[in-house]
């Protein structure tokens, strides 16, 4: 069952200058985006900074509200849904950030963190909401004794991202969006806290939406993977075909980048890619395929040409010309490294 | 390793003698600030004579073993008169500095949090507000209030609004900025429960410390007025019109203007200590530094 449905997501945020406040343009942060998330699933985000994955996160979440578009969870459309509607879809859909150092309030304590949307949604006494927030801490392993009356700066970083965790667990969401969980962590810590997301997303059958710029993580926690360029979803495969068969010349260098530590691996990533320049600003998107400028593969009409995103079969679909029909549908070429 | 252990010793002493200069501005500011509290506290209790007692018998006496600060031009005890007008300068900071904090406050945290037209309507008015000399001010605030003790209160706070409410919208704003506010919004907490209980108890230390400070130029400005005539009125004990008063006899009897004075350099030199001492222990960004 679809859990949430996105369909042709945009968000512009305009550009203003002068004294009056006058438009002069827009940053594309995201640009017609459609997703769908099956329930119990991961779907994965991944792209560059400025790609508009994390707005595309705070869209879906409506912390944002889109300027075209429809979000549909659980069947229903929550598009324009205002806030005190929104209260009880909140509920559903929760979110862990990035840097669990600003995303805790450090004036209170771990016990309030957790307990406050239980008091926000008016669940239950104080009693048993302590006894909840105890249960919620022994689920992120954590144990109530010790963290209960903690304030957030007394503790690591990767406590402060299970004390995260638990307070969007605390609603008994379906979704969580899950806005780069593991960056702001060590390599060790950052293991244990997949581990515990894999674990809960089992037990508790959770669907997640985990963006994040590291490919190599994102193999191991996702079914299936939506890469993002300037806005737009430029691949979108199961998770393993991604790895096997990238079809989009950006994913394949995406790929290719992914560091290596034995001749085995190396010999599972495509030959060395290395890109052009930086990624261009979302308000100045290039014309054409927005990737054009930076793309090894580009052919004649690259620059003129907005691509479409293609379906090349299994729900496996790429936004490039090179797969389109009406061209005879050539494909990626099969050597493409220039070593520069 | 003994290279590891000199360094951390020299770590530590640094910092304590850091924590020592700073715990000695807060001490040596506590002090005088007790000293002029307690004195408006007690003032009954520890002044030597009532404040308004006439005795033209025993006028511009010099300092001496009877009136330990000397005799004004009625007569009356100058030490027990300076004690007392520690009471008004004291009462007129206190609520003045209340009316800034709380009205300044309400104002910049709605303009930091709402943003917007809200934020430039507010903003622009607290600019006009602070584009006038604090003093004409208050003077032409008196002027339109009356002249009284309360207006006077009145007055200062107005004059503090526009410095609180910059502070209090910077600092709202960069509460604004953290995860946590997102957080909050995510789990659905309301306008006014992120107001108050996530983004007030993380700016309220900015704005106390601001509080100690606009103390000392409180107790400036009530003897500012005072001394122009528009703050207490005789025969009320003020330092502002004890000084005005002792201003004429400067030739014949100095220390009628001496001592108001000096009971203001204490006053204000300790509000001002004190409040660069809770600066330099609560802004993490100096304590980092240190």
């Amino acid at each position: 069952m679809t859990l949430l449905d996105a369909r042709g997501l945009v968000k512009y945020f305009p550009v203003t200058a002068g004294l009056l406040r006058r438009r002069v343009g827009d940053v594309k942060a995201v640009d017609g985006v459609s997703l769908a998330i099956e329930e119990g699933t991961t779907l994965a985000l991944v792209g560059e900074t400025g790609s508009g994955k994390t707005t595309l996160g705070r869209l879906l979440t409506r912390l944002l509200t889109p300027t075209n578009g429809q979000i549909v969870f659980e069947g229903r459309d929550i598009t324009g849904l205002d806030e005190q509607a929104l209260r009880p879809v909140r509920r559903q859909m929760q979110m862990v950030f990035q840097n669990p150092a600003s995303s805790l309030n450090p004036r209170r304590r771990v016990k309030e963190i957790i307990e406050e949307p239980l008091v926000v949604h008016g669940i239950g006494t104080p009693v048993a909401r302590l006894r909840q927030v105890r249960e919620l801490l022994e689920r992120v392993a954590l144990p109530p004794r010790d963290f209960l009356f903690r304030y957030p700066h007394a503790l690591s970083g990767g406590q402060r991202q299970r004390v995260a965790i638990a307070r969007a667990l605390a609603l008994h969401p379906r979704l969580i969006v899950l806005d780069e969980p593991t960056s702001a962590l060590d390599v060790s810590v950052q293991a244990k806290i997949i581990g515990l997301l894999r674990r809960l997303q089992r037990e508790l059958r959770l669907t997640y939406l985990f963006i994040s710029h590291d490919l190599s993580l994102v193999r191991n926690v996702a079914e299936s993977i939506a890469v993002m360029y300037l806005g737009k979803i430029v691949e979108l495969a199961a998770a393993e075909r991604l790895f096997t068969s990238p079809s989009h010349p950006y994913t394949r260098a995406l790929l290719s980048a992914i560091p290596t530590v034995s001749d085995e691996e190396a010999a599972l990533i495509p030959e060395k890619i290395v890109l052009r320049g930086e990624i261009p600003s979302p308000s100045r998107v290039p014309p054409g395929c927005a990737f054009h400028p930076r793309c090894y593969a580009r052919i004649d009409g690259c620059d003129r040409v907005v691509p479409e995103l293609i379906t090349l079969g299994d729900g496996h679909a790429a936004r490039c010309i090179l797969y389109d029909p009406a061209l005879g549908a050539p494909g990626l070429p099969n050597v493409i490294a220039r070593r520069e | 390793m003994s290279v590891q252990l000199a360094q951390r010793e020299r770590h530590w002493v640094g910092r304590s003698a850091v924590h020592w200069r700073r715990f000695r501005l807060l001490l040596i500011g506590g002090c005088l600030v007790g000293l002029v509290v307690l004195s408006a506290i007690f003032a009954d209790v520890i002044s030597p004579y009532s404040p308004y007692d006439i005795d033209v018998a025993i006028k511009l006496q010099p300092p001496n073993r009877a009136h330990w600060l000397g005799t004004d031009e009625f007569g009356r005890d100058v030490l027990s008169r300076v004690i007392h007008a520690a009471r008004i300068s004291v009462k007129v900071a206190a609520v003045a500095v209340s009316v800034g904090l709380i009205g300044g406050g309400v104002i910049g945290i709605a303009a930091g949090y709402f943003g917007g037209p809200v934020d430039m309507v507010l903003m622009r008015f607290m600019e006009l507000l602070f584009s006038f000399p604090a003093i004409l001010l208050a003077i032409v605030l008196m002027a339109v209030l009356g002249t009284s003790i309360l207006n006077a209160m009145t007055a200062i706070g107005i004059i503090f609004i526009p410095g609180f409410s910059r502070l209090a919208r910077a600092a709202t704003q960069d509460v604004l900025r953290q995860q946590y506010i997102e957080a909050a919004h995510t789990i659905g907490m309301s306008d006014v429960r992120i107001l108050t209980r996530e983004i007030l108890p993380n700016i309220i230390t900015p704005l106390f410390v601001e509080a100690m400070a606009a103390f000392a130029y409180a107790v400036l400005l009530e003897s500012s007025l005072s001394f122009l005539g528009l703050g207490a009125q005789p025969p009320e004990p003020s330092w502002g019109n004890m000084l005005n008063t002792g201003r004429g006899f400067m030739d014949q009897a100095p220390w009628l203007g001496v001592v108001p004075g000096m009971a203001m350099l204490i006053g204000v030199l300790g509000f001002n200590l004190l409040g660069d001492g809770l600066r330099d222990v609560f802004d993490p960004r100096l304590r980092e530094a240190a």
